[in-house]
């Protein structure tokens, strides 16, 4: 990763803004596929640093924040003490001290160019030349019983480029430390102090290894063949005051000083700061990969298949229920059929067949006007003809039929539905939610629809039918309406001839006065009687025709109405999915293009620095 | 679970007691470990009680022997635990180093014509194996070693008292290593808590000081690597920041100071370190003025923390309780439904039509017998033209009862939505907690299969207590009566005399005429249809009944055995939720058992 020059960083700018627009708008839109939180976190803080980061890079001058972390009383303080030269930190006996982390920086740089964190820190200005570039971070303790201070410590990490890892021969390898050194090795280059270097070489007769030894040892199974480590005694530079400390053997508090005045050149910086990048988008593209929600299509389309089975059959079930609660009133659907024929017939034969319902009606009027709470139980008869609408009647079938069965299997089929998706590769909880909603939707009132439909269906066909039987009904229908009259007028000539002889030639026999009055009458009565038996033998309205014709409406019906709910739940679930991958390949299409462009950059050499600072040459 | 803990507690030895209830103790403890929300302070807690109880509490209970107090040096790497065990043993002894937790076992000095001997306890430190021969101290394995030393004259208390080097708790490996700080804790009857100059208040080690102190030890504090001129301002800095802020800072016995010292003075404690090592022996000897109350102090004090943080045990896991509770109540849940959709499609709509032969045999039971027979057959003639009026009618109307809904599909849809909701339950808490992955899992797997098994194998018996249920109180509708000779009869008689009655009241009230026969035609249907409708009355309450006992059969032979088959799935299936249920049971009955044992053996001791 050499070779950055600071016209690489600048073109890596814009690319970093874009990058950064991109997903943080992703992150800010609603989503469908679940984004667990830690993934949510570690990308808004790409966010974050990929803002940071483009600024940064957009700038003439290409600052490095150096962060020192490291346990209560390793030193921190002290060392940067010895740095400056002079009392910038406080350092005291006492345990914990650093409150406020301390930023030491060049007199140029102005203080909206340190990164937004370290504006509010206790802010020291130095004049020296070979610093222009470094701030140095003095951060509090990372493990006291002071867990503010920890806070403060993880408030500046994130901005670090650089951490100094501070440990004393206490305190090298402490777990506390040891996990915040893991958590951010991934994005931050790492350099190593081990201060109080003069203890560390007292009593090694009694057995053990030195702690430099170890803590090389340690940093070696971590990944870090060869560490960048100071062995350094702060504490004899900070109380020096400019005179030649006495200093242990191996004490290398100048080489310390000698890189970061020199060997952190301009474009050492350069190179971190783009392996700072690299490293940021490759952790990006690894939660990118994780996060994106997978591509059901297939399993969707199978899964449809077998929800289409399913609710076929749910379909039939239900039928089959209906009808047997709606077999229970036969009857009452003849009646109301026959209502519905009697009414196309006028005249005579008409107002006779129609009388019934018309009694129907008056009975009902009266029973209106009668006290509620007795007729209630009355009318709650099985057969209701008085008030009868076929609105009201299929209401109580159906609730009935829900109440007995159709509510527990409503509440049923999503379950079913649910775990055949799971048979077919699709994962319940990716749907729960939809079929959820479905679930809770009016279903008493599709089943009432769907049974008053198919009952108005049924009706239409048999009372107005096609073909052969339309002509017979009107052949009927005018046979009714004419031959009772014919009679009728036919019946009163006769009655008046037998009375007054208005036809010379056709004698009528004497007739009493009661004959008179009543023959038409019979006649007409036999004329529609006769017309009302050819009607049952020619257009006969039997439950048991009725029932399978109702079923097949009832069936289609309910079939519908559960594809129409359910079946393209999947695809369309699928079809988000896709649309939500697709969105975040393009996203992850921009990491992978910035990671490739940067590594055509690389001159394919790690400087010595960047070797010793990073784990190992991250691998794609 | 219920029914385990009205039994009373069997009778076992304490020897026993204490063992089951540390190894209950110590599984709890892994179970923690494993959870997903591990919580190290709740596993710290339960280790160290498992020590007490194999340790301190086990010992108490079965050791006759006198047995040497214990005194255990712990504190952060670096810090100087070695140190300031040589400085208390009088001679450097301890491997004392710059390496920051070199040591990695603990280390027991004993000394070798002490007055205590070694206890030989089952159980006794389990976890740690003892060490045939001296091995240097970062071997980093489960072991102890006890290393014998001569003390010097005058240290009377090191004579019947074992002093414990014990690993650091604060480095990275001290994951691996602080089970065994703790179990060497544990047995301590008095702690030596080492803080540095850079340590003294860091977050890790004063959890562990808080802990010990809990458990109502008495700590001896020792703060070292200071400058000499530091001394004060940080022990008063130390007891201000940390000491007064713990619980039970009364049992802080002593703090004291051994600043950075030249290794020179450290090779010879009793000599020029005297100065340094006076205060700290000191202190110790405070503590054990007198060695029987000082056990007794910490075997109390051990019983009281087991006790007080038995709550917290089960606090622990309560993850893993709630989320077996929830999965019952889904279970639950779903038996019942399976239960009322059984009711509500099935039996609701059920005719029984084996009751309408009884109510034939009961109708024909209100018939006379013998010569009577003759009357009742001249009375079914006069309602002959009703008969074949009502058939006729029936016919024609021909009002279908409707079909009855066939048993099985209804039974299996029941069951089917039974097992869907539960699936679909724990997809949906598959993320949550491991059981219901676990659940989940198996559903994808043969469970289904498996449920249908026990589902099928569940049939016979209810269908022949099924049989046996209709046709029993099929029959006790007529045999009841039947078998009540006053009640038939009675009956009999009063429809009889309803009959003659009415037919006597019609000939005599309007003299011998031509509608008479047209109104007893009418009036002797009526009664019967009176008669019937009492008759099917007493049918229907009986199927009622018959539907009630329906349930309860099913409910009984089918329904609640695979509820508690499902229920116990996760703890059939894994063992670790079958010992779960079982220890979350006996800790709290095994914690009080064993105070009661250690009370009397108290009482005794003081006798």
């Amino acid at each position: 990763m050499s070779g950055a020059s600071p016209s690489v960083l600048r073109a890596l700018a814009p690319s970093l803004g874009h990058l950064q627009k991109l997903l943080a708008e992703w992150l800010a839109s609603p989503r469908f596929y679940p984004l667990p939180v830690i993934d949510e976190a570690e990308l808004r803080l790409a966010v974050e640093d990929l803002e940071r980061q483009a600024a940064a890079m957009g700038r003439e001058r290409v600052l490095l924040n150096i962060v020192l972390m490291g346990g209560t009383g390793v030193g921190k303080s002290t060392l940067l003490n010895a740095l400056a030269g002079a009392s910038i930190a406080l350092a005291s006996a006492t345990r914990p001290t650093t409150r406020d982390p301390v930023v030491y920086h060049h007199r140029s740089v102005p203080i909206h160019l340190l990164d937004r964190p370290l504006q509010g820190c206790v802010l020291v200005q130095h004049e020296r030349p070979t610093l222009e570039s470094k701030i140095i971070v003095d951060t509090p303790d990372l493990d006291s019983n002071e867990p503010a201070n920890r806070a403060r410590l993880e408030a500046v990490l994130p901005v670090a480029d650089l951490v100094v890892y501070v440990g004393s021969q206490e305190k090298y390898h402490d777990r506390l430390g040891w996990e915040l050194f893991r958590k951010h090795r991934p994005r931050r280059g790492f350099a190593f102090v081990l201060n109080k270097w003069d203890r560390c070489q007292i009593g090694l007769h009694g057995g053990g290894v030195r702690p430099d030894e170890d803590l090389l040892q340690d940093l070696q199974r971590e990944g870090f063949p060869q560490p960048l480590l100071f062995r350094v005694s702060a504490r004899a530079w900070a109380e020096a005051n400019g005179h030649e400390p006495n200093l242990p053997e191996g004490e290398q508090f100048r080489d310390l000083v000698e890189w970061l005045e020199h060997g952190l050149t301009q474009r050492e910086i350069e190179v971190i700061k783009a392996r700072g990048v690299y490293q940021l988008l490759a952790q990006m593209e690894q939660a990118l990969k994780r996060v994106r929600p997978p591509d059901l299509s297939e399993a969707a389309n199978l899964t449809r298949q077998l929800w289409e089975k399913i609710l076929n059959e749910e379909a039939d079930l239900m039928a089959e229920t209906l009808l047997q609660q709606v077999d229970q009133h036969g009857d009452v659907i003849e009646g109301h059929f026959k209502t519905a024929l009697f009414r196309r017939f006028r005249g005579i034969t008409g107002f006779v067949l129609n009388l019934g319902s018309k009694l129907r009606a008056l009975a009902a009027w009266v029973q209106s006007l009668l006290p509620s709470s007795w007729m209630k139980q009355l009318t709650v008869s099985s057969d209701p003809s008085a008030g009868w609408t076929l609105e009201a009647f299929c209401r109580s079938l159906t609730e009935a039929v829900a109440e007995q069965h159709l509510d527990a299997r409503s509440q049923a089929l999503p379950d079913a539905l649910l775990v055949a998706a799971e048979r077919g590769g699709f994962p319940i909880l990716l749907l729960i939610e939809q079929v959820q909603r479905i679930r809770q939707g009016d279903w008493r009132g599709s089943y009432l629809a769907v049974l008053e439909k198919s009952l108005r269906e049924v009706e239409s066909q048999w009372t107005s039918p096609r073909g052969i039987r339309k002509a017979l009904l009107k052949g009927l229908v005018i046979a009714g309406e004419w031959i009772p009259l014919s009679v009728f007028l036919a019946s009163l000539l006769y009655v008046l001839n037998s009375f007054f002889p208005i036809f010379p030639g056709w004698s009528t026999q004497q007739l009493s006065p009661w004959g008179a009055l009543f023959l038409p009458i019979i006649l007409v009565l036999l004329s529609v009687v006769l017309v009302y038996i050819v009607l049952r033998l020619l257009l006969p309205i039997r439950w048991e025709k009725i029932r399978s014709g109702f079923r097949d409406h009832l069936r289609k019906r309910l079939c519908e109405k559960l594809q129409a709910a359910y079946a393209e739940v999947p695809v369309q679930v699928a079809q988000r999915l896709l649309e939500e991958r697709r969105r975040v390949d393009g996203i992850l299409d921009e990491v992978q293009r910035t990671l490739t462009w940067l590594d055509s950059r690389e001159q394919g050499r790690d400087t010595l620095t960047t070797a010793a600072l990073w784990e190992k040459t991250p691998t794609r | 679970m219920a029914t385990m803990s009205t039994l009373a507690p069997p009778l076992i030895s304490d020897a026993a007691l204490a063992q089951e209830l540390a190894g209950d103790l110590d599984w709890l403890q892994q179970r923690i470990d494993a959870s997903p929300s591990r919580q190290a302070k709740h596993a710290a807690q339960v280790r160290l009680a498992s020590g007490f109880v194999r340790n301190v509490l086990g010992l108490f209970l079965q050791e006759s022997k006198p047995v040497p107090l214990h005194v255990v040096v712990v504190g952060g790497a670096g810090t100087g635990k070695s140190t300031v065990a040589n400085l208390i043993l009088g001679k450097p002894l301890a491997e004392s180093n710059p390496q920051a937790g070199f040591t990695r076992h603990p280390v027991a000095y004993m000394a070798e014509d002490g007055t205590a001997n070694w206890p030989t306890t089952p159980g006794f430190l389990a976890p740690l194996q003892l060490l045939p021969a001296e091995r240097p101290a970062n071997l980093d394995e489960n072991v102890y070693q006890i290393r014998r030393f001569v003390p010097v004259l005058g240290d009377e208390v090191l004579r019947h008292t074992v002093v414990w080097d014990c690993p650091d708790v604060t480095t990275w490996h001290s994951v691996a290593y602080l089970p065994r700080v703790l179990e060497v804790v544990s047995l301590a009857d008095a702690v030596v808590y080492v803080a540095s100059d850079e340590r003294y208040n860091d977050e890790v080690p004063t959890q562990i000081l808080r802990l010990i102190l809990q458990s109502g030890k008495p700590v001896v504090c020792v703060l070292t690597k200071m400058q000499e001129a530091d001394v004060e301002t940080l022990l008063k800095h130390f007891r201000q920041d940390v000491v007064n802020r713990m619980p039970n800072a009364n049992h802080v016995a002593a703090c004291v100071a051994v600043p950075f010292l030249d290794p020179v003075i450290l090779a010879d404690p009793t000599g020029q370190g005297r100065r340094w090592r006076e205060p700290l022996l000191n202190a110790l000897r405070n503590c054990f003025n007198d060695p029987l109350q000082a056990r007794s102090a910490t075997v109390r004090g051990a019983v009281q923390f087991t006790q007080e943080s038995s709550r917290d045990f089960v606090a622990a896991v309560n993850e893993d309780l709630a989320a077996l509770n929830t999965w019952k109540e889904l279970v639950e849940q779903g038996r019942k439904e399976f239960e009322s959709r059984y009711f509500r499609e099935y039996l609701s709509g059920n005719k029984f039509h084996r009751f309408d032969q009884s109510f034939v045999k009961l109708i024909e039971l209100l018939e006379l017998p013998g010569i009577g027979k003759y009357v009742s057959k001249a009375v079914a003639l006069t309602r002959i033209p009703w008969t074949v009026a009502k058939s006729l009618y029936q016919k024609l109307v021909g009002k279908s009862t409707g079909q009855e809904m066939p048993e099985e599909p209804i039974f299996h849809a029941a069951l089917r939505g039974w097992l869907d909701r539960l699936q679909v339950e724990a997809a949906k808490r598959s993320k949550d907690h491991p059981i219901f992955a676990k659940l989940d899992e198996a559903f994808k797997g043969t469970l289904r299969g498996e449920v249908e098994n026990r589902y099928q194998a569940c049939l016979p018996e209810f269908r022949r207590g099924l049989e046996e249920e209709v046709e029993r109180t099929a029959r006790a509708i007529y045999e009841d009566v039947e078998k009540n000779p006053v009640l038939l009869n009675s009956l009999r008689g009063i429809k009889l005399s309803a009959e003659v009655l009415i037919v006597l009241g019609i000939l005599i009230s309007g003299g011998i005429n031509i509608w008479d026969p047209i109104l007893i035609m009418i009036i002797t249907p009526f009664v019967q249809e009176i008669t019937e409708f009492f008759g099917k009355q007493y049918v229907e309450q009986h199927k009622a009944g018959t539907r009630q006992r329906q349930l309860e059969l099913m409910s009984r032979t089918v329904a609640v055995p695979l509820e508690d088959w499902l229920a116990r799935l996760p703890i059939t299936s894994t063992d670790q939720f079958h010992r779960l249920e079982q220890v979350v049971q006996r800790l709290p009955q095994n914690i009080a058992l064993l105070k009661d044992a250690v009370t009397r053996r108290l009482e005794e001791s003081r006798v």
